[in-house]
């Protein structure tokens, strides 16, 4: 899922300042389910919004609306018959759905209420951790299901480097190596061949390298 | 002895249906419930004034650090308002006749003094009694005589550092009623203020403007004339002693509470023990007080009263004042002669004692009487007797603590900073004498550091203890560990002989301790000595270095043992059970709770020393025992609740709102205005009826309630009173008496949260109140009535397991005249005990099995399926279904409303010093199986070296204490010895865990020339060559701190105990299992053998290691547990639970991860699900949940805004 983090509530509180009345719209979708821009959040963001500039002395008028997913039209649209009344609208979504709705209603400034983050796993309630880039060229069948491109803090394709000390990656005490991870598992599953089977070089062109990239299905169109 | 297994005869006459139990702490409100959750009625008879027995005197409790009182709390509460328990506390057993099932008892209650029906606690009582020691009373006169006034010959005059200066405050008005005064003059040679101007043969008259109105005239005026009369005193028209009380509170309050200052000439001391007293020891004189102290009777009356601390009770008298000790407080602080037991004690009622009460020795006094506002208080309460029928009695009258000064080297009562392990208690609990803060008591300085000594009163051949108390190296622990807690700077070390950590976790709780820098040293003090300028404590010990130590720590705590107390074994002998010469009951190993006379079963720590969990394991399973024979007479006694059908009340009726506003006595009215409070509920929305009751929930209150409801038709009731975790069920019960549902009743607390906190503050408070009512009113307005969902109970139950836990319990279930389901993985029935042979008392396992097995056989409700295991499973309370593969290879559904989990443990096999390999290498069971069937020749001159803890207590094999592997080795080395006199034993060890009466066996295996011989696997682990050609044992031994060298014949190894594989079924139950595989309990103190799961029950091995005899109670518990969910025809759900609305449900998981219980789960829809019947509706998914889409009655956004809504109006 996209996980993501609250921006910190003075950050918000600046960039409302502004206005009088907004939307604050969250989203069903990854953001609900880690806990940044679900109808909670969006009630408890509203919420203190609301105190906090009623404790300023000026008061704002706030709307909460939460959506399905705000990254697909069908449901950003829902959100087009009142929109215009409204002087912003300070989305507590993901980069993506921000983004689309900044797109989809021209003349209403869009506002980020959290952080994006990326691509990752619960690994227990309250933490999440990164497991894919989307580098769009798969090898995890080759690295034993650990991918280099994330787990390797410098997304290195041949092993470990000079700052792996005993599993521990360089970086932070609390990072493990990933290629130490890779060797491990390959061993534990016989597959130390595919080590080899890497290519000497990784082609990044599927990946940011080549700008912003979009996905067409023929078969779906 | 056999009472448990045999099935009674079919009696000609039905037994009664009634138990009685002895003792009301921990062990027998255990029993009670149990027994009456069951349809048994129970009786539960308590010599002291209140239930809670040794548990409420605890701060925490071991190994989780749990606050000992908030966790026996809600048991008080439970049995205080069960309705088929009834109490009899102050009271105690006389008499029993008449045999099993039959049984006649003699209960005399002592005379109380305070009605327990009418009392609603509210202690005011207490609060104005003015009696603070127990008084030389006066010679009381003769009958027919005149009371003589007592007259002084001996004076004390009592001054300050100044002169006096007459205070005013809040000053009662003085007069002379003309046509009574005689014109004696007393009164004016009296008065000190010139304020009354009286001449010979004239009528006296006081001066206004100069009277300060100390009250001087009026002591003064003889009482046959009672010329003075007092006006404009609060509290007169009840009693003078009550206007005294009143008026010190008032000066307090003015001058600031606290303040010590010279004599203000109130006449506050004189007036009490003049008048309400009727002593007259005192007088005002010029410089201060004058005292009689030849007459004074030392009440502490004068003292109490005065409200600027001017007074000390040894100036007033010369006889040695004797306080009255708070005995709940281990008498470290003091009690009134009226007193309730402890501030949670259940009756929450006061005693009125009768050695030092005024009243009752006197005829003084009076005053808690004139200001009880129910009436409760009689002075002519008398004994009474009364004759009760019953079918079996549970005898848990529990242990007192070993009376320390004993052991007099370590100067306990002799030197103030030695104090017992329960005092300490006391020290460190919050609402202990010094509110939780440890200090020494000598000079209550902050102790720094503290010893604690190991075994006082415990493993002493010399004092006649030669038990083991089992609880006090765990305790000792514990109260070093949380002292540290309360303040880092104590340097707690603990003085032991062997760390008998055995229990569940115990191990990882030392360690913890340990590492919380709390220091052992294993050795025995010898001698305590004290500085006696200093007050601290010299200590003498030899270390294991056999060098002798001396240290010097500020405070001393000794590890009392505990014992079986005098009056229990009086009791015991009235009762007419067999003691063994300790005082502990004698029981047989195969029915641990049955005593020698049959239908008298025993729980707890009669039955040898053991704490909590033991305890209610024991308890349970005595009330088991005991409600077995009665099965047939189950629900003859006890009340059925009848209701009358709900009224229904539509979203759209009139909002019909009745508010009480209670007064609690004196003790929400003294601070809030009631009055105003109600008048002001009157002007809310909804509200059509109010009133102010002077205590809510008394029994009066409540019927008047329910007419007024019914007069009224009022649709939803709203108390201001008191806490609703106490008062709420009472009074939803009154609402569903009235036929409305019980979810329309909502509390405000203005007590607890308001006048009680507030008390110098009437008018804000009154407002606070105000507020919190409008709070109530709201949320009542918002409610809505919650159904409780209603569902049959399959009177049947599954046992997984069937060795000697599983087979009990089966059988007991039969007895108790339910259907069993008994799955056995083995094709054989009898798991771990096939393999052993005979228990400590010699008795044989294989018989027993053998009787066992004939008995499930016999038994048409137990059905067998050996060879069977459990595939699936699903269901909730009352209504499972679980299916089992049977040997065909088919399955099979079953259908039950309970399970009990009884998979056990086996012994460990590790790969150690040649098991396995070498022939002469063999564990415990294997040596204790070989030795059975070894004859005469065999091992006449052999040598066998037992290994303690082989591959236990070690981080690479079984990490935890096995628990009964000394005691098996002990076992067996007596027998061994007993068989092979010439033969030789050495067991090495690390720690001998042989708790409780355990520790009696080590003692004769010692005496029988068995060798102990301590080693440490850090510093001195044993070098073992273990060959077919001979074994080689080299270590050093401690007592003579040489190395040894032993060649043996034979190696034993205590090998421990590991549980059997039950993964599979612990995940198809959803039960937790700890990192060792054993079964985690519901509550590792008060529910040992529930599973979290409402329904699920364990029992034996699966728990933790034990012994057969402690598997056999936890399986008699584990039915007792079970019975009551079997017994019941259905079961009610409260109507307080989540539902997932799955409009909005984004599957995220929070709820499912949430849920203490583990109840929510994603369905085949694609949205979390909550099953009705296993939600405990604490509410953290409602609150978790990102898509805001659970729900809870009760708790609704609704509810809460409006009540925040309301607050903020």
């Amino acid at each position: 899922m996209i996980t993501g983090t609250p921006k910190p509530i003075e950050e918000i509180l600046e960039m409302v300042e502004p206005y009088d009345n907004i939307i604050v719209a969250g989203c069903h979708g990854c953001v609900t389910v880690c806990r940044v821009g679900g109808e909670k959040e969006v009630q408890v963001l509203a919420s203190t919004l609301r105190l906090a500039r009623e404790a300023g002395g000026r008061k704002i008028e706030i709307k909460e609306v939460s959506l399905e997913r705000q990254c697909d039209p069908e449901y950003v649209e829902l959100m087009r018959p009142y929109v215009e009344d409204y002087q912003a609208v300070l989305s507590i979504a993901c980069g993506a759905g921000i983004q689309f709705l900044a797109e989809k209603f021209t003349v209403t400034p869009l506002l980020p209420g959290i952080n994006t983050g990326f691509l990752g796993v619960t690994e227990r309630q309250g933490e999440w951790a990164e497991r894919c880039q989307g580098c769009g060229d798969c090898v995890l069948h080759l690295t034993g299901g650990i991918c280099p491109v994330t787990r390797c803090a410098k997304s290195l394709f041949h092993g470990p480097c000079g700052g792996s000390v005993r599993g521990i990656c360089e970086i932070d005490k609390d990072v493990k190596c990933g290629w130490q991870l890779i060797v491990d598992r390959l061993k534990a599953l016989d597959q130390m061949d595919n080590y080899g089977k890497l290519k000497p070089y990784k082609g990044w062109d599927a990946a940011r390298h080549g700008g912003p990239r979009r996905i067409l299905r023929e078969d779906m169109i | 002895m056999t009472t448990i297994m045999e099935t009674p005869a079919k009696n000609a006459v039905q037994p009664t249906g009634s138990v009685m139990v002895i003792g009301g702490g921990i062990s027998g409100m255990q029993s009670a419930l149990d027994l009456a959750n069951s349809g048994i009625k129970v009786y539960l008879v308590e010599s002291s004034p209140a239930i809670g027995g040794k548990m409420a005197q605890l701060d925490k409790t071991f190994p989780t650090n749990d606050c000992s009182m908030c966790i026996v709390s809600p048991k008080l509460v439970e049995v205080g308002r069960h309705k088929n328990i009834e109490l009899f506390t102050h009271s105690d057993v006389k008499n029993l006749d008449g045999e099993a099932g039959d049984f006649t008892a003699t209960v005399v209650s002592h005379a109380r003094y305070v009605d327990v029906d009418s009392c609603t606690g509210c202690g005011l009582c207490e609060l104005v009694c003015p009696v603070t020691h127990k008084s030389y009373f006066p010679e009381p006169v003769a009958e027919g005589e005149k009371k003589k006034k007592l007259r002084a010959k001996e004076k004390n005059s009592i001054r300050g550092s100044g002169s006096v200066v007459p205070s005013s405050s809040n000053k009662w008005t003085f007069t002379v009623e003309e046509d009574d005064c005689s014109a004696c003059g007393l009164c004016s040679r009296a008065c000190l203020q010139d304020a009354i101007v009286w001449e010979k043969k004239q009528k006296a008259i006081i001066d206004e403007d100069k009277c300060t109105g100390c009250g001087a005239c009026f002591v003064a005026c003889p009482e046959k004339f009672s010329a003075i009369k007092i006006t404009d005193a609060p509290e007169l028209d009840k009693s003078i002693g009550a206007a005294v009380h009143e008026r010190s509170l008032a000066i307090r309050k003015e001058l600031g509470d606290g303040q010590d200052t010279d004599c203000i000439r109130c006449g506050l001391c004189v007036i009490t023990c003049d008048k309400v007293m009727k002593i007259g020891a005192l007088k005002m004189v010029e410089e201060g007080i004058e005292a009689g102290v030849d007459i004074c009777q030392v009440c502490g009356g004068c003292v109490s009263v005065c409200p600027v601390g001017f007074l000390d009770i040894d100036s007033v008298s010369n006889r040695p004042p004797r306080p009255l000790l708070n005995t709940f407080n281990e008498n470290l602080n003091s009690r009134k002669p009226v007193n309730i037991h402890y501030p949670q004690a259940v009756p929450r009622v006061p005693t009125i004692d009768e050695e030092s009460c005024v009243k009752l020795n006197s005829g003084g006094c009076g005053t808690c009487q004139s200001i009880c506002g129910v009436g409760a208080i009689h002075y002519t309460h008398v004994e009474t007797e009364k004759e009760i029928k019953i079918g079996s009695v549970i005898f848990s009258p529990g242990i007192e603590v070993f009376n320390a000064e004993t052991r007099g080297e370590f100067g306990y009562g002799l030197y103030k900073n030695v104090v017992t392990s329960i005092e300490f208690e006391r020290f460190l609990s919050a609402s202990g004498p010094t509110t939780g803060t440890v200090v020494r008591p000598g000079d209550g300085a902050h102790p720094k550091k503290i010893a604690w000594i190991q075994c006082v009163g415990s493993r002493d051949h010399s004092c006649d203890r030669d038990y083991c108390s089992s609880v006090c190296c765990m305790y000792a622990a514990k109260e070093a560990f949380i002292a540290r807690e309360h303040d880092s700077s104590i340097e707690p070390t603990i003085f032991y002989i062997d760390m008998r950590s055995f229990g569940k976790n115990f191990d990882d709780y030392i360690t913890r301790v340990q590492d919380s820098n709390v220091r052992f040293v294993r050795a025995m003090v010898s001698r305590v000595f004290e500085d006696p300028v200093t007050g601290d404590l010299e200590l003498r010990y030899v270390d294991e270095s056999g060098q002798r130590q001396s240290e010097v720590f500020d405070m001393v705590v000794l590890s009392v043992g505990l014992q079986v107390s005098e009056s229990t074994k009086k009791l015991a002998e009235k009762l007419d059970i067999e003691l063994d010469r300790y005082g502990f009951a004698v029981t047989d190993h195969f029915s641990p709770l049955a005593t020698s006379r049959p239908g008298v079963f025993v729980g707890g720590a009669i039955n040898g020393p053991k704490d909590i969990p033991e305890t209610v394991v024991e308890a349970s399973a005595a009330a088991e025992a005991a409600s077995a024979g009665l099965a047939e007479s189950r629900d003859s006694l006890v009340t059925a609740e009848k209701l009358p059908d709900e009224r229904k009340v539509g979203k759209d009726d009139e909002l019909r709102i009745g508010v009480f506003i209670c007064h609690c006595g004196t003790n929400i009215a003294s601070v809030v205005d009631v009055n105003a409070v109600m008048e002001y509920a009157k002007t809310l929305p909804g509200v059509v009826y109010t009133d102010k009751p002077l205590y809510t929930c008394s029994q009066d209150s409540q019927e008047r309630m329910k007419d007024i409801i019914k007069e009224h038709r009022l649709n939803r009731i709203v108390t201001s009173a008191c806490s609703p975790s106490t008062h709420e069920p009472l009074f939803m019960s009154t609402l569903q008496e009235s036929g409305i549902n019980k979810y329309f009743f909502e509390m405000a607390n203005i007590r607890d949260q308001c006048s009680w906190v507030h008390p110098t503050e009437p008018e804000l408070a009154t407002e606070k109140a105000k507020r919190l009512t409008r709070m109530g009113v709201a949320n009542a307005a918002a409610a809505e009535p919650l159904q409780e969902l209603e569902f049959d109970v399959d009177a049947r139950i599954l046992i997984v397991g069937g060795g000697i836990s599983g087979m009990t319990a089966a059988l007991e279930v039969a007895r108790q005249g339910y259907g069993v389901w008994l799955v056995e993985r083995e094709p054989e029935l009898g798991g771990q005990l096939l393999k052993l042979k005979r228990t400590v008392d010699g008795q044989v396992f294989d018989e027993y099995l053998h009787d066992l097995k004939e008995k499930l056989l016999a038994d048409e409700r137990i059905k067998i399926f050996t060879s069977s295991e459990v595939v699936e499973q699903s269901g909730f309370v009352g209504s499972f279904e679980t299916e089992i593969m049977t040997p065909s290879g088919g399955t099979r559904i079953l259908q039950h409303g309970a399970i009990l989990v009884a998979t056990g443990a086996e012994e460990a096999r590790p790969e150690l010093y040649g098991l396995g390999t070498v022939d002469t290498v063999m564990t415990q069971t294997d040596f204790e199986s070989t030795l059975e069937n070894s004859n005469e020749e065999d091992w006449q001159h052999a040598r066998v070296v037992m290994l303690q803890c082989a591959g236990s207590r070690d981080k690479e094999h079984l990490p935890y204490c096995s628990r009964v592997c000394c005691n098996q080795a002990v076992k067996n080395g007596l027998r061994f010895k007993k068989m092979y006199p010439e033969a030789r034993v050495d067991v090495l060890y690390r720690d001998m865990r042989c708790y409780g009466l355990g520790e009696i066996e080590y003692r004769r295996a010692r005496m029988a020339g068995i060798n102990f011989i301590r080693y440490d696997p850090e510093t001195n682990q044993p070098a073992i060559i273990a060959e077919e050609s001979g074994i080689e044992v080299t270590v050093t031994d401690p007592s003579i701190r040489l190395p040894v060298k032993i060649r043996a014949d034979y190696l034993v190894l205590s090998t421990g105990m590991q549980p059997r594989d039950a993964e599979e079924l612990a995940s198809m139950l959803r039960v937790p299992r700890s990192e060792d595989g054993f079964f985690i309990e519901a509550h590792a103190k008060l529910r040992p053998v529930d599973l979290p799961s409402e329904g699920l029950f364990m029992a034996g091995t699966v728990h933790g290691p034990k012994s057969s005899g402690e598997a056999i109670a936890q399986a008699q518990a584990a039915v007792a547990r079970a019975t009551t969910i079997l017994s019941q025809t259905s079961l009610k759900m409260s109507g307080v639970i989540s539902k997932v609305d799955p409009t909005n449900c984004a599957v995220c998981l929070t709820c499912v991860r949430a849920c203490p219980y583990g109840v929510p789960f994603i369905n085949d829809e694609h949205s979390a699900e909550i099953n009705p019947a296993l939600c405990q509706g604490c509410g953290i998914c409602v609150a978790e949940c990102p898509a805001k889409t659970i729900f809870m009655g009760r708790f609704e956004d609704r509810n809460i805004t409006a009540k925040i809504e309301s607050y903020c109006e």
